[in-house]
C-alpha cells in the first residue's frame, strides 16, 4: 500500500484529477459499472430504459420544431404547414414528435403494468412508484399542452372540452378557466402559455422526476419477475449472487429492445403518422375555428380510457350542489389518483402476481381488459349501450384497487423460492 | 471491486485507499511518524472519509488521555458540542420562514397575476351590436361576442305556444327569459354547457333520430344534449343546466351583447 499514485498513465491522473473534484468514477461505479441488478428479468424490465429513449428523441425533436413553429394564434397553424412542406426533414421532426407522443405513454402504460403485475411499488419501492405516477401525471399535461400548439380544430375543441372542466369545479370554476386561458375564451393568449408551459416548464418537471426515479431506485435496487430479494445471498465481497453489473449486463441486453422498438418506431413515423386518425385527428388538419364545433370530440388514443370515465359520470349529487360535469371530473381525477396509493393499498405478503392468489389475478384481468374496453369507447361517439358499459368498466377499473387491501390481506399466496 | 487499487489522499498524514480483495475503503494516519492502518468497513466514500476523521480524533483523545492521564473533556482536538440558544434558533427560524413566505407571496403576484385576461384582452371582450330587422321569424343568427357564437333566434308564433307543452320535459321550467308575444328574441350562448361544444339549431317539428316528439330547440352532437328553442335543458342529457344567457339589452331594433339591461 505504497501512498504513491499507483498508475501513472495520462488518463487515468486525469481521471483522478478530476475524481477529486466532481466524484466521476464513484458515480459510474455506483450506478452502472458496479449497480448490481437482477440478473434474471424479462422483457417487461426494458420499457424504462425505452421510456428514457422516447424521452430524449422528444427533446431533440422539440428543440427542431421550436425553430421553425410560431407561438401565435394566427401564426401556429400555418407554421406547422409551413414545417411539413417547406422546412427540409421537418417532416420526419414532427411525425417523430407526434409518433413518440404516442410511444411515450404505450411504453408508460406497460412500464406502469409491469408495476402492478410484479408488485414493484412495494415496500421499499414505494417512492420510485410515487415519483412514477408523477411522471404520468406530467405526461399528460404535457401531451395536452402540445396537442393544443398545431392549433387545429382537434387541438381547440378538445381544449375546450378540457378546460371547461376547471370551470365545472364549484365557485372559483369560472374565474379559474379564464385565469388559465387569460382571456373569456380559449384564445391566442392561451396558446402563447402553453407553449411556454409545454416546452420549458414541463420538461424540466419530468427531468428532475426521472433523476428522482433513478435514484431512488438505485438507492432501494431493482426488482424482478419473481419477487425474490437478491440482497439476502451475496459473496464474499459483497455484491448479490443473483445480480450482475447494470454496465455492460444490462447496458448490451438493452440495446437490441432500442433496435426492435426503433424499428416499429420508424415505420410508423415512414408509414403511417397519423395511425388512422388515432395518432393525429383529422380534424386537426383544419385551423381552429372558434365557431365551428367538430361533429364528434374525440381524444387522442392514449387519453381515451380517461375520457371514457369522464363520460360515464351522467349524474351528479344535486343535494350536494354536484353537477354530472364535476363528479365526473372528480371520478376522472380520481382514477389517475387512485394509482399513487397502490403501495399502500397492497397488503399482500409476496411481490409477484406468480405467487400471489386467485383473487389478485382476476382483479389484474378485469383492471386491464375494463383499461381497455374503456380505451376504445372512448374513441366512439356515446349512445346509450356504450354509456352503460363503460359505467361498468369504471367500476372494474376500480374495483381492484379499493378492494385491494382486502383481498390482497385474506388470499392463499405461494411460496416464493429463495434464489432467482 | 475493480482490479485497479485506488489511493485517495485527504490531508497530509491521511489517505484512502482500496486493497485487493476487500470491498471497503481503508484508511492510512500518520499522527506524528506513527502509521496507522484499518478497514473502514464502508463501500461508501463520502462515509469513509467520515470515519477517517473520527478515527483520528479518536486517537487524538487516546494520546491526550494517556498523556494527561486525568481523562478530562477540555482538549482541542475534540470537537466541542457547540452551545445552542434553542429558543433563539426557533425564534430565528419562525421569523425568517415567515419573511420568506412574505416575500414569496409578494413575488407570486406579479406572476399569478399576468396570466389574467390582458387589457388587450378585455377591451376585445367589449359589447356588440346586432341589427334585428333582417332577422326572420323562424331564423336564427349567430353573433359573435368574446369570440363565443351567441345564438339569436326570432322564435315564431307556433314556437311561442309549444314552449309551455315542453314544460315536464325540461329540468329547469322557467327560463329567465322565456320568449313570449311581445318579446320575441332570444339571446344564448351557442356553447352546451356540458363540454362547450357548440349545439345544432333544429327549429323543425318533426321526429328526429334523438326525440320522436321533437318540437324544435337545440342538439349537441358531441353527446347528445337537448334543449328547447328557449335554451332550456331536457331532462336526462349529460348537460346539467339551460343554455346560458349572455348579457343583452335592446335598443330599438337593435340588440347589445355585452351590457346587461
Ligand atoms: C418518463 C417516464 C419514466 C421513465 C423514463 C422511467 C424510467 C425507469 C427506468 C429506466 C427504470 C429501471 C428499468 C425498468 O425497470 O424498466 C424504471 C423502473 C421503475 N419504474 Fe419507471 N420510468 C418512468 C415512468 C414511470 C411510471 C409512470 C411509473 C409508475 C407509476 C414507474 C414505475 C417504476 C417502478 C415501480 C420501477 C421499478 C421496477 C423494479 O425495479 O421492480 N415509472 N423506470
Ligand atoms: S358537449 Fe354537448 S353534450 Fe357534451
Amino acid at each position: 500500500m505504497s501512498e504513491k499514485e499507483n498508475s501513472k498513465s495520462f488518463m487515468s491522473s486525469m481521471m483522478s484529477w478530476i475524481d477529486r473534484r466532481f466524484p466521476v468514477t464513484e458515480n459510474l461505479e455506483r450506478h452502472l459499472t458496479k449497480h448490481p441488478v437482477p440478473k434474471k428479468v424479462n422483457f417487461y424490465y426494458l420499457f424504462g430504459a425505452l421510456l428514457m429513449v422516447v424521452f430524449m428523441i422528444q427533446v431533440i425533436t422539440g428543440i427542431w420544431l421550436m425553430m421553425f413553429y410560431t407561438n401565435t394564434e394566427e401564426g401556429a397553424f400555418a407554421s406547422i404547414e409551413y414545417i411539413m412542406r417547406d422546412v427540409e426533414y421537418g417532416w420526419l421532426m414532427r411525425y417523430m414528435h407526434s409518433t413518440g407522443a404516442s410511444a411515450f405513454f404505450f411504453l408508460m402504460y406497460f412500464h406502469m403494468f409491469r408495476g402492478l403485475l410484479y408488485g414493484s411499488y412495494q415496500k421499499p419501492k414505494e417512492l420510485v412508484w410515487l415519483f412514477g405516477c408523477f411522471l404520468l401525471f406530467l405526461l399528460m399535461a404535457e401531451g395536452f399542452l402540445g396537442y393544443v400548439l398545431p392549433w387545429g380544430q382537434m387541438s381547440y375543441w378538445a381544449a375546450n372540452v378540457i378546460l371547461s372542466l376547471f370551470g365545472a369545479i364549484p365557485y372559483i370554476g369560472p374565474d379559474l378557466q379564464i385565469w388559465i386561458q387569460g382571456d373569456f375564451v380559449l384564445s391566442g393568449i392561451t396558446l402563447s402559455r402553453f407553449f411556454a408551459l409545454h416546452v420549458v416548464v414541463v420538461p424540466l418537471l419530468m427531468i428532475a422526476l426521472v433523476v428522482f426515479h433513478i435514484f431512488a431506485l438505485h438507492e432501494v435496487g431493482a426488482g424482478n419477475p419473481e419477487g425474490v430479494d437478491i440482497e439476502k445471498h451475496r459473496d464474499s465481497k459483497g455484491m448479490p449472487l443473483d445480480g450482475a453489473p447494470f454496465h455492460p449486463y444490462k447496458t448490451f441486453s438493452a440495446l437490441p429492445a432500442i433496435g426492435i422498438f426503433f424499428i416499429v418506431f420508424f415505420a410508423i413515423v415512414f408509414f403511417a403518422p397519423t395511425g388512422g386518425g388515432y395518432l393525429i385527428e383529422k380534424p386537426n388538419f383544419e385551423e381552429a375555428d372558434f365557431l365551428k364545433t367538430p361533429e364528434h370530440i374525440a381524444p387522442v388514443w392514449y387519453y381515451a380510457p380517461f375520457y371514457s370515465i369522464l363520460r360515464a359520470v351522467t349524474f351528479g349529487i344535486p343535494f350536494l350542489g354536484i353537477t354530472s360535469k364535476f363528479l365526473g371530473f372528480i371520478i376522472f381525477a380520481a382514477s389517475i389518483a387512485i394509482l399513487f396509493i397502490v403501495p399502500w393499498l397492497d397488503r399482500s405478503n409476496v411481490q409477484s402476481i406468480r405467487y400471489k392468489g386467485i383473487y389478485s389475478k382476476v382483479a389484474m384481468i378485469l383492471f386491464a381488459s375494463s383499461f381497455i374496453t374503456l380505451g376504445y369507447l372512448g374513441t366512439k361517439p356515446v349512445n346509450e349501450l356504450r354509456t352503460l358499459i363503460a359505467q361498468i368498466c369504471t367500476i372494474f377499473y376500480f374495483a381492484p384497487f379499493i378492494l385491494m387491501p382486502i383481498y390482497t390481506k385474506y388470499e392463499k399466496t405461494l411460496k416464493v423460492p429463495d434464489r432467482l | 471491486m475493480s482490479k485497479k487499487r485506488k489511493h485517495i489522499h485527504i490531508l497530509d498524514g491521511m489517505s484512502l485507499y482500496t486493497r485487493d480483495r476487500s470491498p471497503f475503503y481503508w484508511g492510512y494516519l500518520n499522527i506524528e511518524g506513527k502509521i496507522y492502518k484499518k478497514s473502514l468497513k464502508t463501500t461508501d466514500r463520502k462515509e469513509a472519509e467520515r470515519f477517517l476523521f473520527a478515527w483520528k480524533n479518536e486517537i487524538f483523545a487516546d494520546s491526550l488521555n494517556l498523556t494527561d492521564g486525568n481523562g478530562e473533556e477540555d482538549h482541542h482536538h475534540v470537537e466541542q458540542k457547540p452551545i445552542v440558544d434553542e429558543k433563539r434558533r426557533k425564534a430565528l427560524l419562525i421569523t425568517s420562514g415567515l419573511m420568506g413566505a412574505v416575500t414569496v407571496a409578494a413575488f407570486a403576484v406579479p406572476f399569478l397575476s399576468a396570466w389574467k385576461p390582458s387589457e388587450k384582452a378585455k377591451a376585445l371582450g367589449a359589447s356588440v351590436k346586432f341589427d334585428l330587422s333582417k332577422l326572420q321569424p323562424g331564423a336564427m343568427a349567430i353573433v359573435e361576442w368574446r369570440r363565443t357564437p351567441i345564438f339569436v333566434v326570432h322564435q315564431t308564433q307556433e314556437a311561442i305556444d309549444n314552449l309551455p307543452k315542453l314544460n315536464d320535459k325540461v329540468t329547469d321550467q322557467a327560463n329567465e327569459v322565456l320568449p313570449s308575444n311581445d318579446k320575441k328574441f332570444t339571446v344564448l350562448k351557442g356553447v352546451c354547457t356540458h363540454l362547450s361544444c357548440a349545439p345544432k339549431y333544429h327549429p323543425e317539428i318533426e321526429p328526429k333520430a334523438w326525440d320522436q316528439e321533437w318540437l324544435g330547440g337545440f342538439f349537441c352532437p358531441c353527446h347528445g344534449s337537448k334543449f328547447d328553442l328557449a335554451g332550456r335543458v331536457y331532462k336526462g342529457v349529460p348537460a346539467p343546466i339551460n343554455l346560458e344567457i349572455p348579457p343583452h339589452t335592446f335598443s330599438g331594433n337593435t340588440l347589445i351583447i355585452g351590457e346587461a339591461a
